[in-house]
């Protein structure tokens, strides 16, 4: 029996089609639904978050950026041509969650919690989990996405980009 | 185009620092920037631990004391009480509580010996039984409220809200009104309910109420019928609550929009002294030192004069939840799940005019046996401390 570390890059890899479309599927859902349910109700959202430490300067901002980037990164991702820039923005979206999370559990005194809609009921913990998962997906859709003559820098030919999937 | 891991890294940089700009730019330590008052610290070992007592698990609140116990309820065991002899930390029991088939959405419990009460400001109810058999039986319904404080074995001090402002009411069993003193509380700002936030007290010895907010340089003093005695001020200079209140349309509710400048945090009332935790760093003290402890603030309650500060240490590297001053030179507080008694020492019960000798021999008189030492050789280091303080206390 194969090991798992090489066993489930294999599936990956075999499964390479199928599970991209899965991971950009994910994110999709999850972007549209956080993004429209803060939408929504904009001003509740500006009022929650304008109680953070970290935001309460840029609340008006933020509550207005963050859903529209997270509706552009859906649209990325829906377009297979730019999947990979939507990944990259996912990926980098989701980091920041994951540190905003950690920053206000470590360094702030009162924690205050404005994820819309379901995800208002995860605790701090399963929300870390759940971040760490989907940063994980983005890294792997980068990888799977990535032609392979791109994958080692020494066999690129360099500034030629294309993305046939 | 890149190695894909390469740009990986970097996204995952750029992710980082966004947050960590964010974080460098935030409004840093409000409570370290209103320093404009000062603190007359005790001398040093002022307060010492004596004993530590390991609860075993989190969520333990004071739910009353007498002479010689403690008695804590947990948030999330609700039910247990658990009693503590206060002279040595040792003797434990557990209560547990009967109470046919109660519903409750905000249970709060009190003990005030021979009685304890369950109370709920939600549902509403008050239950009320006694430390002997610990059976709670329906005492009081149809009165709603934010927090309630028995005052004596049937009558309560209420904060209630009222047409969108907090006020005190005074509930006794048996009279069909409550009495509400709609004075009392000051709104500030056009908001009646969140500048008005505070927590009350009571000192069953010197029978006085305190209430004290959270969000001002204020409290409030009054008797059993709560009829106002005067209004003191802490040390600080918050006289106006700096929060931000805004409501949300949609729930047709009122939250704050931004982190509030706390002022006072939680005290504790003890024959004719409050003492108070302060959210605020003072002008003459070491930000470090402050962050590394919980500084209490002590005032005269008999005109609110202050009197002297020290710091309740860390235990475990962690801050206090609760503490209580349960009788002359007892500190009990609660950390995480530990229980420490703490001596204070009693130097500074009453300003002395006495002359600085014959009142480091009148302290060693004063010291329990077991830590005669240790004060001895605390006194006689600080002495020239010491000898500050009749000037700073005021006639008491």
């Amino acid at each position: 029996m194969k090991p798992i570390l090489t066993a489930l890059p294999n599936f990956f890899r075999r499964h390479k089609g199928i599970v991209i479309e899965v991971i950009c599927f994910l994110f999709i859902l999850l972007f549209v639904y956080a993004a429209v349910s803060k939408l929504t109700d904009v001003q509740k959202f500006t009022v929650q978050i304008g109680q953070s430490p970290l935001l309460t300067n840029i609340a008006g901002f933020t509550a207005w950026f963050i859903p529209i980037m997270e509706i552009l990164i859906a649209l990325l991702l829906a377009w297979p041509r730019s999947r990979l820039y939507g990944l990259y923005g996912a990926f980098a979206l989701m980091v920041m969650f994951t540190a905003y999370i950690i920053a206000i559990l470590s360094f702030s005194e009162h924690i205050p919690c404005s994820c819309g809609g379901v995800l208002e009921k995860l605790g701090w913990t399963e929300h870390l989990v759940f971040n760490i998962v989907f940063i994980a997906l983005a890294a792997i859709g980068i990888l799977l996405l990535t032609p392979p003559r791109y994958q080692r820098e020494d066999l690129t030919p360099l500034g030629e980009q294309g993305f046939t999937h | 185009m890149k190695r894909p891991s390469i740009l990986l890294l970097i996204t995952f940089l750029f992710g980082i620092f966004i947050v960590l700009a964010l974080h460098i730019a935030a409004p840093k330590k409000e409570n370290h920037k209103h320093a404009g008052f000062e603190r007359e610290f005790a001398p040093e070992g002022f307060i010492q631990a004596i004993d530590t007592l390991d609860l075993g698990r989190h969520g333990y609140y004071f739910a009353g004391v007498d002479s010689t116990r403690v008695f804590l309820a947990n948030r999330s065991a609700v039910g247990y009480i658990l009693e503590i002899n206060t002279e040595n930390l040792q003797d434990t029991t557990y209560h547990i509580i009967q109470a046919n088939s109660l519903k409750y959405k905000a249970l709060d419990i009190k003990v005030n010996p021979p009685y304890f009460f369950l109370m709920d400001g939600i549902m509403p109810f008050i239950y009320r039984g006694n430390t002997t058999d610990w059976e709670a039986k329906f005492y009081i319904n149809n009165v709603y409220f934010n927090s309630a404080l028995p005052l004596s074995d049937s009558s309560f001090a209420l904060i209630g809200i009222n047409s969108l402002k907090s006020d005190i009411y005074k509930l006794t069993h048996g009279q069909n009104q409550i009495e509400k003193f709609p004075e009392l509380l000051e709104a500030q700002g056009g908001d009646g309910i969140f500048s008005t936030d505070g927590t009350l007290y009571y000192d069953q010895k010197t029978q006085q109420l305190v209430f004290l907010y959270y969000y001002r340089n204020q409290f409030i003093c009054t008797d059993t019928n709560l009829q106002l005695k005067y209004r003191g001020t802490t040390i600080d200079t918050i006289s106006r609550a700096k929060i931000k209140v805004d409501k949300i349309s949609s729930e047709n509710s009122l939250t704050m929009s931004a982190p509030a400048l706390k002022v006072n945090n939680r005290a504790s009332i003890y024959n004719n002294l409050l003492f108070n935790n302060s959210n605020l760093l003072a002008a003459n003290e070491d930000s470090d030192r402050f962050e590394k402890a919980s500084v209490i603030d002590a005032y005269d309650l008999s005109e609110g004069d202050y009197r002297y500060s020290f710091y309740i240490p860390l235990h475990e590297e962690k801050k206090i939840k609760a503490f209580k001053v349960v009788e002359d030179h007892i500190l009990l507080a609660l950390y995480d799940h530990d229980l420490v008694r703490y001596h204070l020492h009693p130097s500074l019960d009453k300003p002395s005019t006495k002359k600085i000798d014959d009142q480091i021999a009148e302290r060693l008189t004063y010291m329990p046996e077991h830590n005669n030492k240790f004060f001895y050789k605390t006194i006689t280091n600080n002495s020239s401390k010491t000898q500050k303080y009749p000037d700073v206390s005021h006639g008491g």
